[in-house]
């Protein structure tokens, strides 16, 4: 059973067909793309993956279990987590506390313990504090802990966005445009992180509209046109195939 | 970064704990009615924003908070004066009626967020004030008298004590107002604090990562709900008479406005500001038809020059002092 | 009877449609929660008072000059007291509240707590019918459409209010346009502020002039913009005329108690389930 099934997802705003008729299959331990020209509707299939919107029709399945008519919260307990685009942090709280937050799913510290301040639950926050530092180790952010995440350098940003998505322990993990903006450099960088999560097992959908910055690092890629599927396949095949180089063209890449 | 001074970290504590044995011997050296009863309203503002401090802390902006006030009050009154019931029972389910009240109305109010939730506790505040008007039994717009006091503690020795003095008023708002600020504080230091300041932040990220803002916040009103119903059984027992218009959206205003003059980075800014609300009529004694001006003055002039309340007077006087020292010696 | 309960629901509903509007512009506009509202319609009501009945002079010609100096007071709150803030949350609502309370305080030191009335400008009825209303009424009722149709008129052929219409819209673009977004902000206030003085001297022959309407009418105004919803004159109308009718109509079969709660009851059912108001384009 794959671990993500789209079904004939379409999602209109009114008179705009931001979607139709997406499907899409998700193997467990893949890193799949999906990419397209601005507008293709890639975000808002990660929008109607994550929950954030409802679809006009269609269905998602995840583990085989209908999740579409779930909430945003619901979902990332069963293991679907997403990241942003534009750095979205609590930019008031250190780089370690933000990723505390993100690990509240996970953490065995319960609220009246913590309450109370009994040492069990303080022995998990310490636990909690351990994994984040881990986890922001593994992000190239271990300088950073305990500064405030609004000291963060620009491109260290999104670093930390992805941390927090992390700290969610998901199955899934969605990046939204990860290194949009970034100098190849930074590219570089991200994905070799990336590859680095995908090996620790977790799932791996990147909407990127970079092409070449996901070629390197897809198990498969699926690219998206004004709201349709238009060419699925490998790194190879996506490469060659004449639909994609039009659509691409034909936008504002 | 200087609101730790504020934090209650182990060097704090001592002080905080010299204040709370300062303020429990209070009673022994002053004597003067007047000093005590302006004493026991500062406590009863205290509760109450406190209060709201942690609704505030949530990132959740109401105007309805002083409607849950109301509520603890009538409904201590009415169990004390319609069904005989002792004080102690009253109390507690003062605040347990304000607090259903919250988990009820706010499990429909928070589906909508902002300004509009805003609106909706202004029309939930003016309703509930409404209602106090002119249901029957409860006084009517002249509001209803002859609240009894706290009913007198029995003492294993045969007395008891008696509320008829200020002195035992003094000491129950006393204690409420210094458990509310444990408790409050405790709450935001803890995960579920986490949880709230991170919702204050960020809900858009929050939501993201799994977490139901919906539900916290319910629980964040619900707590606020209970601590404001609780003080206005406290304030109805002790003046004896409540009107309705004393828990009409102005009063939630000025709650709101004491958490801004005070500060609001800690818990300490709300007491501030509760403390100044109290001693400003006395600083200004003579004009009193001054006072809601210097207020609204104070307010504007916080606002502007002094963002982070009064509680962040003594740090901005230091960077001022040091800017001034830096410019003589550059 | 019914005629009559209809005709008081219009002449309240129109008076409130005003001042709705004057909130309405300022926060769709300079998306400023102005809670000193209120108090401008109360000013309003004093500016009528002092020109008109202490100082004589002919009553249109007392609201008109006293819609331009309320109405330069809102310029003067936007641009002293909520401009340093502009595009802050908590600021500009602390603010407002604070100048709710300035305002008010200060009225209070000028003009003492009593109640004031004046004498109604318009004497004697008018039959229509089988009804009689007052020519007051029938003034109030003129004036207010006058008004109204005014408003609408600037807001949708002048260059101005097209402008003004376009920052809500899309703040950038209209930046960018070189529209500059403060003049159309102090004119928002401008326009807002004399139409609260409007409301507010229109209504002080009919009812009394006091400091403490302020809350009262930002009230009403809040109430009518989130019922109506934003971005639409015709729906603050609308809104405005629905409060007023179902006010005039409760009061009169059933009192005063039931319609106040009534009515803030029905908003808080329609905004929940409708948060946009019933024609509002943009959420609060």
């Amino acid at each position: 059973m794959s671990l993500l099934k789209i079904d004939n997802l379409s999602k209109h705003f009114g008179g705009l067909r931001a979607l139709d008729k997406i499907n899409l299959t998700i193997e467990a331990g893949k890193l799949h793309s999906i990419i397209g020209p601005n507008g293709a509707g890639k975000t808002t299939l990660l929008c109607a993956i994550s929950g954030l919107y409802r679809p006009t029709e269609g269905r998602v399945l995840f583990n085989g279990r209908d999740v579409t008519k779930q909430r945003v919260d619901k979902r990332v307990s069963l293991g679907i987590t997403r990241t942003f685009q534009s750095t979205i942090l609590f930019k008031e709280k250190t780089v370690i506390e933000n990723i505390i937050i993100g690990s509240h799913l996970h953490t065995s510290e319960t609220f009246v313990g913590s309450l109370l301040g009994i040492p069990t639950a303080r022995k998990e926050k310490l636990k909690t504090e351990q994994r984040a530092v881990e986890i922001a180790e593994s992000m190239g952010l271990a300088d950073w802990s305990d500064k405030l995440a609004s000291e963060l350098p620009h491109g260290l940003q999104r670093n930390l966005g992805v941390c927090i998505g992390l700290a969610t322990d998901p199955e899934l993990l969605m990046l939204d445009e990860p290194v949009t903006g970034m100098n190849p450099t930074e590219i570089a960088t991200m994905m070799e992180l990336i590859g680095k999560i995908k090996d620790r097992g977790i799932t791996i959908i990147l909407v990127e509209h970079n092409m070449k910055a996901v070629m390197g690092l897809s198990d498969s890629i699926t690219v998206l046109s004004y709201g349709e599927k238009i060419a699925e396949g490998s790194p190879a095949e996506i490469q060659n195939n004449r639909d994609v180089v039009e659509a691409y063209l034909g936008g504002d890449s | 970064m200087d609101a730790s001074m504020f934090k209650i970290n182990d060097k704090n504590r001592i002080i905080y704990a010299i204040i709370f044995a300062f303020l429990l011997s209070v009673p022994l050296f002053v004597k003067n009615l007047y000093y005590m009863h302006i004493l026991i309203v500062t406590g009863i503002w205290v509760i109450l924003v406190i209060s709201k401090h942690l609704i505030l802390f949530t990132g959740i902006f109401s105007l309805g908070h002083a409607a849950f006030m109301g509520i603890g009050a009538y409904s201590s009154a009415i169990l004390m004066m319609k069904l005989g019931w002792p004080f102690w029972v009253a109390f507690p389910l003062s605040g347990i009626v304000a607090a259903l009240v919250s988990v009820i109305l706010c499990s429909v109010f928070l589906r909508v967020k902002g300004l509009l939730f805003a609106v909706i506790t202004i029309a939930f505040a003016e309703t509930t004030r409404l209602v106090f008007t002119h249901w029957p039994g409860l006084g009517g717009a002249e509001g209803l008298t002859g609240i009894p006091a706290p009913t007198p503690i029995p003492l294993p020795w045969g007395t008891s004590i008696s509320f008829a003095g200020k002195i035992p008023h003094y000491y129950l708002v006393l204690i409420t107002a210094a458990l509310a600020i444990l408790f409050v504080g405790r709450i935001e230091k803890s995960r579920l604090g986490r949880m709230f300041s991170a919702i204050e932040e960020n809900e858009q990220l929050v939501e993201s990562i799994g977490v139901h803002v919906k539900g916290y916040r319910l629980l964040s009103m619900t707590i606020a709900g209970l601590l404001a119903g609780l003080a206005g059984s406290l304030y109805g027992h002790y003046h004896s008479y409540i009107a309705p218009d004393e828990f009409a959206v102005w009063t939630s205003v000025m709650i709101f406005l004491l958490c801004v003059i005070g500060g609001m980075k800690s818990l300490v800014g709300p007491v501030i500001g509760a403390i100044f609300l109290t001693f400003l009529p006395e600083i200004f004694r003579e004009a009193k038809a001054y006072e809601p001006l210097i207020f609204a003055v104070v307010v504007l002039l916080i606002i502007f020059f002094l963002p982070g309340g009064l509680m962040s007077l003594p740090q901005r006087l230091r960077q001022g002092i040091s800017g001034l020292k830096n410019r003589f010696e550059a | 009877m019914i005629a009559q309960i209809l005709l008081n629901g219009l002449t309240t509903g129109l008076t409130y449609t005003l001042v709705a509007l004057g909130f309405s512009l300022i926060f769709g506009v300079a998306r400023i929660f102005n809670f000193a509202h209120g108090e401008l319609y109360m000013l309003g009501g004093w500016g009528v008072v002092f020109l008109f009945d202490r100082l004589g002079l002919n009553y249109g010609l007392a609201l008109i000059i006293t819609m331009l100096i309320v109405g330069l007071i809102g310029v003067i709150l936007d641009r002293y007291f909520y401009r340093p803030f502009r595009g802050e949350l908590i600021a500009p609502m602390v603010i407002a509240l604070g100048l709710q309370l300035l305002i008010a305080a200060v009225a209070l030191v000028v003009f003492g707590d009593m109640d004031v009335s004046i004498p109604s400008p318009f004497t004697g009825m008018t039959v229509l019918g089988t009804t009689r209303i007052s020519n007051e009424r029938i003034a109030v009722i003129l004036i207010s459409i006058l008004i109204l149709a005014a408003v609408y008129l600037f807001t949708w052929t002048t260059k101005l209010g097209l402008a003004m219409r376009a920052v809500p819209q899309n703040q950038e673009g209209a930046l960018l346009q070189g529209v500059n977004v403060d003049r159309i902000s102090h004119l928002a206030f401008f326009i807002g502020a004399s139409l609260a003085a409007a409301s507010g001297g229109l209504l002080a022959p009919m009812l009394f002039v006091n400091v403490f309407l302020g809350p009262w009418a930002v009230f009403k105004a809040i109430i009518v913009v989130s019922l109506g919803g934003l971005g639409s004159i015709g729906g603050t109308l609308v809104a405005g005329l629905l409060i007023g009718f179902f006010e005039a109509v409760s009061y009169h079969y059933f009192g005063s108690a039931v319609s106040e709660i009534g009515g803030f009851f029905l908003i808080a059912i329609v905004l929940l389930f409708r948060p946009r108001g019933l024609f509002g384009r943009e959420y609060v």
